[in-house]
This record gives structure tokens, sequence and C-alpha cells, in this order.
């Protein structure tokens, strides 16, 4: 196989239902041995394209290769892609046992070789003992072993994951997260993963495809996607952002010099070509804006620096966050440090470092 | 907008060429279930003249007897809709004892030869009856309308009573409580919450119940005397002067308001099977009613449920009694009756197990591929599948001796058209039983099989049959309890050595040999819930396993 190649290309396809746009001309290429997932919010068209890789159903238009070969029109039995269902899919009236070994015996796997790949399968993922009982004879978590064995067991290099954490509670969730990268990494499998939980797209991803309405609103590394969204969408989607408004003043280098409300900034145009007079949108998440109590600045108006009144602040265990008055915007601050200095009250002077804050064309952002 | 669907269908139809082997399932599905149920149809409706359509409106009798027929479902459907709207509420809402025998009563009526009902109130009211003429020293004239509505309400209630109950057991007692918070008396919850929302229920029931008395044959035959309904007068064109054509404009007459009701309840109520499923009961018990409106309602359960056991065990009285009416005491005699009419017995057992199984199976089929392939023609397969049950039963009979009397389908006088008739007038039936199951089972499962590399066959196989059991039992039950029981579909096609145990029965009841009649009866009965044991339908109606 062409290193280059992508394991999966998804080339301009699109899909409706009915009058409704399920998917409009996506195209995206998925590496080999990559962690993928497509993110958005519901109704987006994430599931749909995983649908439509799986075989279930069948795009409009556009091209689905994987490792070179068009699958349109290959019915779902013949895709070996296997996929983990939201809730599941167990079959209700086979054991554990058979529930994983279903697809070994449908490809006629030596007995032996069967009862091999079974103790291996039901050691890795901690269900040995448990062969013999009925899905619903199991925990949630259980029965989510069982549907990842299942889709693992036949050792196919492609795993499909349709919000497989979504029915565990808070804190599971985030044990299964790093043994499912884990598990991945393991054993080179290319991964592609839906959910709507941004921190579940951030934490174990390679790539991230942010889905809106039927279209790739932006792919790339959960770096790019947190801390360079391409537009206000993406930024406002994956965490907390602050949009503020603003008009190019003047470009000195690869920084432009931005005039918003409270004061001018300077900020890093991100290879981005402005000129004096365009309108802009600054993207600033709450983290990367430092507080303080006014009186302890000295009331010195430096340099991208901003003075304003809280409104009122709601305390999350690991940070408070502020909502602050700064003339005429609304800023939202994330104190990282509470233990610190407790909660602040009345004015304060905010610092926006340059190098964090990210510039998008447009009132808006696009 | 037709040419995108029609694209859209053929699009469908061309992915089958990877399935091969299901696109000739599906050919050949199609066209057994198209011929079967459109061609006797057609053949009864194309039959008359124009001309003799007219007839419908000049001739006094016909004309009578479809006012007589459209009448009866009326005053029947109103009666039977209350009844069960009354069984319905104290059973779900009121806590009072004796509920299980309640629920017996609304479920016994629906297990029974449908004409059993008219039989047992010959013997309580006739001339010779027990109330009549032991008790009261009475003499009723009980044949006519009023007996035969008294008579259709006990018989059919329970058809509306599972509707209706299906409604209220699910309907949200938690609005009642918000009703209350903000103010509403019982009487004003009762009429602004409660009643508006199990209108749709109660619009379904009562549907349910005028498309059974409108199609029925049974007790009209027996009971109504000279108060002719459509059934019964196209019967009597029929066998008194095989006059086809005016038994097909009848027929036709009695098809239409059919089809007219059965489109309503399909469009108003949707398509789920309240008799096979049922919902979840709340958790929230519901607010508590005054004591005098608890212990009426409770009376009047108690009232009808004494008249329909009474109904009952009047019938095995009749069994075992030398003459009814003059001598009492005990005989085995009448069940020489039955024993004399052993083929027919025998015919009818096997009629329906042959018939209900085939219903069954193709029932599955069906369902399965119009619910769970895409396959461009899934309307007009459900449309197929359902079409006999908005069918009267008289009706679709003489379909099947119109259509099969010369070659090359003759079936005149054969097995084969007595059990086809009723496998085709079962399988909606079945169809609806399959087709509640496929949809308590998640699409993803048979997604999940495809996905690890199952065909659709094997899918079909290893994962939906298992997990079906219970609606295809279900449904295989009450297929075979129609058929045993049926009258209406057989009246037009049985032959001399086809004939059956409900033919029998009609023509000892109307010899006036009343214990043979009871005694046979009581033997299709026990044979019926001997049936029900075995499949245990009836945990199986009453708590349903969600899949």
């Amino acid at each position: 196989m062409n290193a280059a190649m992508p394991h999966i290309a998804i080339d301009n396809v699109s899909k409706t239902f009915g009058s409704f746009a399920a998917l409009q001309g996506i195209t995206l290429d998925i590496p080999q041995g990559s962690f993928t997932t497509l993110l958005g919010p519901s109704g987006c068209g994430k599931t749909t394209l995983m649908r439509l890789i799986a075989g279930f159903d069948e795009p409009d238009g556009g091209e689905i290769r994987i490792d070179g070969v068009k699958v349109n029109g290959v019915p779902a039995f013949r895709r070996q892609t296997p996929l983990v269902f939201q809730e599941y899919a167990l079959f209700p009236h086979m054991t554990v046992y058979e529930n994983i070994a279903y697809g070994l015996k449908l490809q006629k796997t030596p007995r032996e070789q069967i009862g091999r790949k079974m103790g291996e399968m039901l050691e890795m993922f901690g269900l040995t003992g448990l062969d013999n009982r009925l899905p619903k004879q199991l925990s949630g978590g259980q029965q989510q072993r069982v549907a990842f064995a299942r889709a693992l067991v036949m050792g196919q290099r492609v795993l499909l994951m349709d919000e497989p954490l979504s029915n565990l509670d808070a804190k599971m969730r985030v044990e299964v997260r790093s043994e499912l990268r884990e598990l991945q990494q393991r054993a080179g499998i290319t991964a592609i993963f839906v959910t709507h939980d941004q921190d579940e797209a951030l934490s174990l991803s390679d790539r991230i495809a942010v889905f809106d309405k039927g279209r790739i609103r932006q792919a790339g590394t959960p770096w790019e996607v947190y801390f360079k969204p391409d537009n206000a969408f993406v930024a406002d989607f994956v965490g907390t952002a602050n949009f503020i408004p603003g008009e190019v003043a003047g470009v000195e280098g690869t920084d432009v010099v931005v005039r918003c409300a409270p004061s001018l900034l300077r900020v890093d145009a991100g290879g981005r070509a402005f000129r004096p007079g365009d309108r802009v949108t600054l993207v600033v998440r709450p983290e990367c804006i430092s507080i303080s109590a006014e009186e302890a600045d000295g009331g010195v108006d430096a340099a991208n620096s901003w003075s304003g009144e809280i409104v009122n602040s709601t305390f999350l265990g690991r940070l408070i966050r502020y909502r602050v008055r700064c003339g005429p915007l609304a800023c939202i601050v994330d104190d990282a440090d509470p233990s610190v200095r407790g909660f602040l009250r009345g004015a304060v002077r905010l610092r926006l470092d340059p190098g964090k804050i990210h510039v998008l064309p447009g009132e808006g952002g696009g | 907008m037709i040419s995108s669907a029609l694209r859209k269908t053929w699009m469908d139809i061309k992915k089958l060429k990877h399935e091969p082997a299901l696109a000739v399932v599906i050919a050949a599905v199609l066209v057994t279930t198209g011929f079967f149920v459109l061609w006797p149809i057609v053949k009864v409706v194309s039959f008359p003249r124009p001309a003799d359509y007219l007839q419908l409106f000049t001739n006094a009798r016909w004309f009578q007897a479809a006012l007589n027929s459209l009448f009866m479902t009326a005053i029947s459907t109103l009666s039977c809709t209350a009844v069960a709207f009354l069984f319905a509420y104290a059973i779900t809402r009121l806590d009072i004892p004796l509920k299980g025998l309640f629920r017996f009563v609304t479920l016994l009526p629906i297990v029974s030869p449908p004409f059993i009902v008219a039989l047992s109130y010959i013997l309580l009211f006739g001339r010779q009856g027990i109330v009549s003429k032991q008790l009261l020293q009475a003499n009723f004239d009980i044949y006519g309308w009023h007996g035969l509505w008294l008579v259709q309400t006990v018989t059919f209630f329970p058809y509306a009573y599972a509707v209706i109950y299906g409604v209220l057991k699910t309907s949200a007692v938690h609005l009642e409580y918000a009703a209350h918070n903000l103010g509403a008396t019982r009487w004003q919850v009762f009429r602004h919450v409660f009643l508006p929302l199990c209108r749709p229920g109660i619009a379904g029931g009562a549907l349910i119940a005028a498309m059974n008395v409108l199609a029925d044959f049974g007790n009209p035959m027996i009971i109504a005397g000279n108060f002719t309904l459509l059934p019964t007068e196209a019967y009597m064109q029929m066998s008194g002067w095989f006059d086809l054509s005016s038994a097909s404009v009848l027929s036709t007459a009695l098809l239409l308001p059919a089809l007219g009701l059965f489109l309503a309840n399909r469009v108003w109520v949707g398509r789920r099977s309240y008799v096979v499923v049922t919902g979840k009961e709340s958790s929230l018990r519901a607010y508590p009613v005054p004591s005098y409106v608890k212990w009426g309602l409770f009376a009047c359960c108690l009232f009808v449920a004494l008249f329909v056991l009474a109904v009952y065990g009047v019938l095995f009285y009749g069994a075992f009694t030398k003459t009814w009416g003059y001598d009492w005491s005990f005989t085995l005699r009448n069940l020489k009756y039955v024993s004399a009419k052993g083929t027919e017995l025998y015919n009818s057992i096997r009629y329906a197990l042959f018939s209900s199984l085939a219903a069954a199976v193709l029932a599955m089929i069906l369902a399965y591929l119009a619910e769970r392939k895409r396959i461009g023609v899934n309307r007009l397969l459900d449309l197929l599948a359902i079409l006999p049950g908005a069918v009267p039963g008289v009706f679709l009979g003489l379909g099947f001796a119109m259509a099969f009397n010369r070659a090359p389908f003759e079936l005149t006088g054969t097995s084969a058209i007595m059990i086809l008739a009723l496998t085709f007038w079962n399988l909606p039936t079945c169809y609806s039983a399959c087709l509640a199951g496929f949809q308590q089972i998640g699409r993803s499962l048979e997604e999940a099989s495809l996905n690890l590399g199952a065909g659709s066959f094997r899918t079909f196989r290893s994962i939906l049959l298992p997990l079906l059991k219970g609606p295809f039992l279900s449904g295989l039950a009450v297929s075979f309890l129609r058929s045993v029981t049926c009258l209406s579909v057989i009246i037009f096609i049985y032959s001399a050595h086809t004939s059956v145990g409900t033919v029998s029965i009609l023509s000892l009841v109307q010899n006036g040999a009343w214990g043979g009649a009871s005694a046979f009866t009581v033997v299709l009965i026990s044979i019926a819930f001997a049936v029900l044991a075995a499949t245990r339908l009836i945990p199986a109606t009453q708590d349903r396993r969600s899949l």
C-alpha cells in the first residue's frame, strides 16, 4: 500500500434524506493507524457519515474508498468495518461468548482458532468468567466491553465507534478514554470515533473533523481546532471562547494591531493577510486571559491590558469562572488557581497575551 | 415529486442485485400475496353489472339490510365502547377487588367462537330459556335487533377494551396530578385532562368494535331473525338461489363501509396492534376517586362479568343436559353429536393448524421485508398484508369461491381453498403481531449483524427469528383460534368433504338441537384453551418482554 494513501478516503460525499441535506460535499482523508473524531452537535451529519462508511446507507454523490478501493455499493456485510454502536446492540438472546464469536463463526473460522481468539479477547477486556452470561445480566461497563471485543475479535484494521462512551457515567468515561486510546495505538487500528463531547474529542484524537449542518467546518489536530479555529462555529463549539469584534488599525510584520472597544490590541495574524480597515473578530479562550485585582496593579494601563468590573463568578472546583464587563464588552475569564487568592470582587484588570489571541476575518468570525 | 419517489424506488430495487436470493423471495412473496389478496376482491367487485349495483337502492329488502347493518354497527359500537371504557377505567384506575375476574372476562369472548354468545342467549332467554322459562315464566321474542344488540355488545366489547386499556394504561397520571395541583376538581380533571388524553384510544377502540360488528356473520345468523343484515342477506342469496351477482352486490356494499372504518383506524390510531403490545405501567398511583363512584363502577363491572360468566356457564350446563327446557337431568348423550361429526372437528383443527402456520410464516417474511429492508416496494407489501383485515369474512369467502372455481385455478370443494382462504384471512393478525415484534427490536441489532459480516438471510435466521418467537407464537395462536371458530369465511367455500365444526354447530342451532350445539361448542372452546395454554398466550398478551 502506498504510504501516502489514506486508509479511508471520503471524497466529495453527499447524502440527503427527503429534502434534508444530511451531508454536503464532505471530503476527508483518514490516515492509516490514526484516531479521527467526527465532532459536532446532534443532527450535524457525523453519524450519517459513519453509517455511510459502514455501508448501512449509500451516499447520493461522491466516493468512499478503503485502502484505495471504492466501496460504494458494497453491502455492509462485506465491508469489514466493525462498528461499536452507541447502545452496544448486543444480541439479547446470545451469551457474551456467542456475541463475541458471532463474526468469527460467520467467517467459518476453525473451532480451535475461535477458542484461542476468544480467550485472548475475554482476557484483554476483563470478561473472563462472564462468557456464559446474557447481555442483560451484565453492567453497563461490561456490556460496553463486550461490544468492543465483538468488534475487534476479527482483527480488522478499521474500528468505527458511534458515541460508544455516552452510556457510561462521567468518571468511567474518563477512565475508558485512556484505555481506548492505548488499545488503538497498540493495535495500530484506524479508528473513527463519533461524538458530540468536545473533551472526548480533544483527549482521544489525532485528528478532529468538526461538523455543522452537514459540512466539515474544520479538520485538524486537537491543538489546531482548539487554539487556531478556522471560524467562530468551531471556536464556539470546541471549548468556551470570547469573541471580540474589532477593526484592523495597522499591520506590523506578522502582527496586526486591532482596534476593539476597550483598547488597541497587538496580535499574531496567524499567517492571514489583513489590511487596515478590515473587520475582524478576535477569539480569546477564557484561560488565556489573566485576571487580577485593580488596586494590586496600581491602575497602570499597560499594553494589551483592560480594566473591568466583575459581574458574577462561578466556582467550578479547579477554577473560578468570572464574567467581567469591560466597557461595552462582556468577557469570560477563568482563574485557574483559585486557592491562592479566593474570589475577586469589584474592579479588576485583565491582561491578554498577544500570542494567545486568534484573529478571524470578518464580523462574527465567518 | 412522484418522479423522485419512483427514482428512489428504482434505486432501492437496483441495489437488490447484490442479494439475488432476496430478490427472488421478494418477487415470490409479492406475486403470491398479490394474487390471493387482490384477485378475489377484483372478482367479487367486478362480477355484477353496474345496473345490478343500482338494485341496492331500488330493492327495498336490500336497502333495508344495508340500513340495518349500519344501524346495528352504530348502536353496538356505542355500547361496546361504553362497556369497554368502563372496564378499562376500572382495571387501570380503581383500587377494587376482583380485577383478575374482570380481566378474564375481557379475554373470554376474544378466544371463543364468535356465535357462542348468541347461542347462550337463546339458552338463557329463548322460549325454553333457563331465565325466561324457569325463573320468570315469561315468553319473550328474543330474535331481532334488540337481542342482536345485546349479543354483539357482549361479543365485541373486549376488542374495544384491548385498545382503550392500552391507552389508559400508558396515559400520564402525573398530568392529572398537575391539574389537581392547579386547583381542578376531580370532575374537572376527568373532563379537561383525562378524557381528552384518552380520546384517541376511545376512538380506536370504537373503530375496532365497529369493524367487527359490521362484518359479523355468526351472531346475526343465529339471533337476528327477520332483522336482515348485509352479510346474512348475501348468504341467503347465495345458499337459497345461488345468485352470485346479488351476493356480490351485497358483499361489496358491506366492503365499502368496512374499508372506510379500516382506513379511519389506520390513520387515526396508527399501526400499533394494541391487542399484543402494551406499554409500561406508570409508577404513580392514580388519584383516588370518591368511594360512591368507585363502588358504583365496580357494581357495573360485576354485573357485566356475571353476565359473561352466565353465558359460558349455561353453555357447559347445556352441553350436559338431556333436553333443554324440559328435562334438566345430566347426560353425556350430547357428546355423541360431536363424535358423529368427528370428520368436521378433525377438519377444523387440521385447516386451522395449516392455515395459521402458513399465515404466521408468510406474515413473518412480509413483516421483515416491509419493516426492515429498503426494497422499494415496502408500502405495497404492507398494504397487501393488511388489506384482508379490511375485508369482511363473508366477502373474502365469496371472493375465494368465485376466484378459484375454474381452471387453471380450480379449487372448488378442496381442502386447499379452505386453508388458503383462512391463511389470507389471518394474515393481518399475524402480520401486525410480527410487525410490532420487529418494531420492538432495535434496528442496530440487525446492523450489528450485517456489520460483523452476516448477509440478510443469516441475520434474519440467527438474530431476528429467535427474538421474534413471542410475536410469532402469539400470532399463530390467535390465528389458530380464529380459524377454529371461523364461520363467515368458510360458509361459501365448504363442501360435504371439507365441512368444519362451526358449520355443524350452525346447523345444530338451526335445527334447535341446543344440547348438541352446546356440547360441540364446549369441545371447540376446550380445544381453543388447550392451544392457548400450549402457547401461553395469556401471559404473553399481558406482560410482553421488551427487547
